[in-house]
C-alpha cells in the first residue's frame, strides 16, 4: 500500500489538494484515535456480550414473573433508552459499545414481544418494528447497530409480505429494488463519504446486500418452493445490471472500455442469464463482485465471492444429471472460461486509466 | 459531476517538508475517508486518493482482476470436474489405481517443490501439499484394506512419515501441521486407548503445545528466519491457555467438595498459573506481542469470573448473582483493556 506522503504529494501536484491544507491534514490525523487491535476488540466484545447476557438475565427473570405485555414493552423501551444513552456517553469505548448493543437488542426483543402479546396482530407488530428500527437507525450512532436495525427493518417488511399478505412473487420486485439500492449505495460511496453520511450509507449498503443474497437463497433450496418464477428475478437483475454499466460507461464515463469489449461482456452476461435463468443468485453475486472490486470494498467483494461459490455449487448440485455427466460439464465450463479469459485479455485495452 | 479543484499549487519540490511522521504511515482507507469526511479532500480528490492508494483499480488493475478471477474459476471448475470424474468411477477402480492417483499427486507436489526450490514460497507450498496428501493416502489405505485400526494411528503414522520433510523444509506452517497431527494423535489416543483421565489428557495437550511454543520462540531467538511467522506461535499459545484453563475451572468448581478434587486438576491449575506469569513476563519485556498478553489477561478474566460464579451458585441470591457476575466481568474487561493499552503505549515510547 502507498505511503500517505506519496498520495498527499501527488494530490497536491495534481491540484486536488491545496498545499496550505497539508498542515491541517497532519493535525487532523494526529488527533485520530489510536486503533485497538482486532483481537483486543474481539475479547472485549465477547466479554461485553457475556456481561450483558448476565445483566439482561437478571432483569428478564423479574419481568417473566409478571407475564404482562405492558411490562415487556416498557422494560424494552427502558433497555433501548439505556443503550442509546450508554452509546452517547461512551462513544469511543469499544466495551460500552458492545454492552449497549447487547442491551439494545434485548430491549428491542422485549418491546416487540410485548407489542405482539398485547395486540396479537402481526401487521401492527411489523409496522411498529419498522418504525422503531428506522428511528434507531438514525438515532443510535453505531455502525453494527445500524446494520442490524436495517436488517430487522427489511426482515419486518418481508414478514409482512410473506407472513401477513402471502404475496410470494413480490420477491422479484424486492430483488430488483434491493439490487438497485445496493448499486446506488456502493457506486456513489465517495459522495456519501464526502457528505459525512458514510455512517448511514455503509450499514444500509451491507444490510441491503445481505438481504438480497438471503432473498435469493430459496432459488437453490428446493425444499423452500413458495416462489415459482425465479426467471423474473433473473430478467430484472439482467436489465438493472446492463443499465447500470451503460450509465457507468456513458453517463459517468468511469469505465474506459472499448465498445467491442462492452458488447462481448454484455453478451456473456446475457448467455449466463439464459443458462442460469432459475438461479438468479449467480448473476447478483457476479454484479456485486464487480462493483465491490471497483469500489475497493473488500467486504462486499468477499461476500459476493462467498455467495457466488455457493450459488454455483448449488446450481451444479441440482442439475438433473449423474456425476459423470456433471464432471464433463464442469470440465467443459473450465475450458470455456479459459477461452473467455484469452479473448478478454486480448480485447482489454484500457484507453486511459479508469478514475 | 466530479470537478477537480483548480491546479493553483506550487510544484512538490517547493512544498514545506512533512510536518509529521504521520505522513510516513500508510495511506489507509480509514485515513483517506476521514480526510474526505472532514472536507479536506473533496469528492474528486477522495476518488483520486483512492486510486493513488490502490483501493480503486486502474486499467491494469482491472486487467489483472479479469486475468486472475477467470483463471481461478477455470481451474476450480476443471479440478471439480476431474474430482467428480474420479468420484463417479471410484467404486469400480482397482485399489492400485486409487493408490496410484494419490501417489501421483504426492509426486507432482514434490516435483513442483523440487523444481521451484525449498527456499521459495511456491516450493514450500508444494511440500505442504505433499504432506497433506500423505494423510489422504493413509485414509485410502484404511478404506481399501479395512484395517480397523484406531484413528490415532493414522495421525501418528502421518506425523512420522512427514517428519523428514518438516526437517528439510524449514517451513513454519509445515511444522505447525506436524504439531497439529501430534495433538490429534494424543487426543485420539487418550480418547480411544483411555490411558488417562480426561483432565490428564488436557494437561498433556497443554505440555505439548507449551513446548511447541517455547521451542518456536527459542528457534526464532536463535536466528531461524523461517520461524518469524506470528500466527503459529499465537495459535499454540491459544491452545496452551485453553488446555490449561479447563482443569483450572474444574478445580474451581470442585473447590468446596474435596472428594472431587484429583491431582490432574491441581497440576493443571499450577501449570495455568505458571503459564500466565511466564507469558506476561516474556511477552511484556522480551518479545513484544500484545496477542499473547491479551490471552493472559482474558484467561484471568475467565478464571476470576468462574470463582465468582461458583461462589454465587452456592448462595440463595442467584438472580442478584447474575447482576454481580455481569458487573464483575465489566470491571475486569475494563481493567484488562486499560492494562493492554498502557503496555502498548509503553512499547511505542520505548521504540521512539
Amino acid at each position: 500500500m502507498a505511503k500517505l506522503k506519496t498520495v498527499v504529494d501527488e494530490l497536491i501536484a495534481e491540484g486536488y489538494l491545496p498545499v496550505e491544507k497539508r498542515g491541517e491534514l497532519t493535525g487532523l490525523l494526529a488527533d485520530e484515535a489510536v486503533g485497538t487491535t482486532w483481537y483486543i476488540q474481539a475479547a472485549v466484545g465477547i466479554s461485553a456480550w457475556i456481561a450483558a447476557l448476565f445483566i439482561i438475565g437478571f432483569i428478564i427473570t423479574g419481568i417473566i414473573l409478571t407475564e404482562s405485555a405492558l411490562a415487556y414493552s416498557i422494560t424494552g423501551l427502558i433497555f433501548i433508552a439505556a443503550a442509546v444513552g450508554i452509546k452517547y456517553l461512551f462513544r469511543r469505548s469499544n466495551f460500552a459499545g458492545q454492552l449497549s448493543l447487547a442491551i439494545s437488542l434485548a430491549g428491542q426483543g422485549l418491546f416487540v414481544a410485548g407489542i405482539y402479546l398485547g395486540t396479537e396482530s402481526l401487521l401492527t407488530t411489523c409496522l411498529i418494528t419498522i418504525l422503531m428500527e428506522a428511528t434507531l437507525f438514525l438515532l443510535y450512532p453505531g455502525r453494527l447497530h445500524r446494520f442490524i436495525s436495517a436488517l430487522i427493518l427489511l426482515g419486518a417488511i418481508l414478514t409482512l409480505l410473506y407472513g401477513e399478505w402471502e404475496i410470494y412473487e413480490a420477491t422479484h420486485a424486492l430483488v430488483i429494488l434491493l439490487l438497485s439500492l445496493a448499486l446506488l449505495i456502493w457506486s456513489e460511496d465517495s459522495y456519501f463519504v464526502s457528505q459525512g453520511l458514510r455512517s448511514l450509507s455503509r450499514p444500509l449498503g451491507y444490510a441491503v446486500t445481505l438481504t438480497l443474497f438471503g432473498l435469493l437463497l430459496p432459488s437453490v433450496i428446493y425444499e423452500i418452493n413458495y416462489v415459482k418464477y425465479w426467471w423474473l428475478s433473473t430478467l430484472g437483475l439482467l436489465v438493472v445490471s446492463l443499465l447500470f454499466f451503460i450509465y457507468l460507461r456513458f453517463g459517468r464515463n468511469v469505465l474506459n472500455l472499448s465498445l467491442a469489449l462492452m458488447a462481448a461482456m454484455a453478451g456473456g452476461v446475457v448467455v449466463l442469464s439464459l443458462l442460469t435463468w432459475q438461479t438468479p443468485g449467480i448473476l447478483a453475486s457476479l454484479i456485486l463482485l464487480i462493483v465491490g472490486f471497483w469500489r475497493g470494498h473488500r467486504l462486499v467483494w468477499g461476500l459476493a465471492v462467498a455467495f457466488l461459490v455457493f450459488f454455483i455449487g448449488a446450481f451444479y448440485y441440482h442439475l438433473a444429471l449423474d456425476l459423470y455427466e456433471k464432471s464433463l460439464i464442469l470440465m467443459g465450463s473450465g475450458a470455456l472460461l479459459l477461452l473467455a479469459r484469452t479473448f478478454l485479455l486480448r480485447q482489454f485495452r484500457p484507453v486511459q486509466e479508469a478514475v | 459531476m466530479i470537478n477537480p479543484q483548480p491546479a493553483s499549487t506550487p510544484p512538490p519540490e517547493e512544498l514545506p517538508p512533512a510536518s509529521s511522521a504521520i505522513l510516513e504511515g500508510r495511506a489507509s482507507l480509514e485515513r483517506l475517508e476521514l480526510l474526505a469526511e472532514k472536507g479536506i479532500l473533496n469528492r474528486a480528490g477522495f476518488e483520486r486518493a483512492l486510486v493513488l492508494a490502490g483501493y480503486i483499480p486502474t486499467g491494469e488493475g482491472w486487467r489483472r482482476f479479469l486475468d486472475y478471477s477467470l483463471l481461478a474459476l477455470a481451474v476450480a471448475f476443471s479440478l471439480s470436474g476431474i474430482i467428480f470424474f474420479f468420484a463417479f468411477n471410484w467404486a469400480e477402480m482397482h485399489r492400485f489405481t486409487k493408490f496410484g492417483l494419490v501417489e501421483a499427486g504426492i509426486l507432482i507436489c514434490l516435483g513442483f517443490a523440487y523444481y521451484r526450490g525449498l527456499n521459495t514460497l511456491p516450493g514450500k507450498a508444494g511440500l505442504i501439499g505433499a504432506a497433506v496428501l500423505v494423510g489422504a493416502l493413509l485414509a485410502v489405505q484404511g478404506q481399501v484394506y479395512q484395517t480397523g485400526a484406531d484413528a490415532y494411528t493414522l495421525f501418528l503414522y502421518w506425523a512420522v512419515f512427514i517428519l523428514g520433510w518438516a526437517i528439510i523444509g524449514l517451513s513454519g506452517p509445515l511444522w505447525f501441521l506436524w504439531l497439529v497431527l501430534l495433538n490429534l494423535t494424543l487426543w485420539f489416543y487418550g480418547e480411544q486407548a483411555g490411558f488417562a483421565g480426561e483432565l490428564t489428557l488436557f494437561n498433556l495437550l497443554f505440555a505439548l503445545n507449551g513446548m511447541g511454543l517455547a521451542l518456536w520462540e527459542l528457534g526464532r531467538a536463535w536466528g531461524c528466519g523461517w520461524l518469524r511467522g506470528r500466527w503459529e506461535p499465537r495459535l499454540m499459545g491459544l491452545a496452551a491457555f485453553i488446555f490449561a484453563l479447563i482443569p483450572t475451572i474444574a478445580l474451581i468448581w470442585s473447590w468446596h467438595s474435596p472428594a472431587e478434587i484429583d491431582r490432574s486438576m491441581v497440576v493443571g491449575a499450577v501449570l495455568y498459573l505458571v503459564l500466565t506469569g511466564t507469558v506476561i513476563f516474556i511477552y511484556t519485556y522480551m518479545i513484544h506481542d500484545l496477542f499473547m498478553l491479551t490471552l493472559a489477561a482474558f484467561g484471568l478474566v475467565v478464571t476470576i469470573t468462574s470463582v465468582v460464579a461458583h461462589e454465587v451458585s452456592r448462595t440463595d441470591f442467584q438472580a442478584s448473582g447474575l447482576l454481580l457476575i455481569g458487573v464483575v466481568i465489566i470491571v475486569q474487561a475494563a481493567l484488562a483493556v486499560n492494562w493492554l493499552q498502557r503496555v502498548a503505549r509503553s512499547w511505542e515510547v520505548a521504540h521512539g
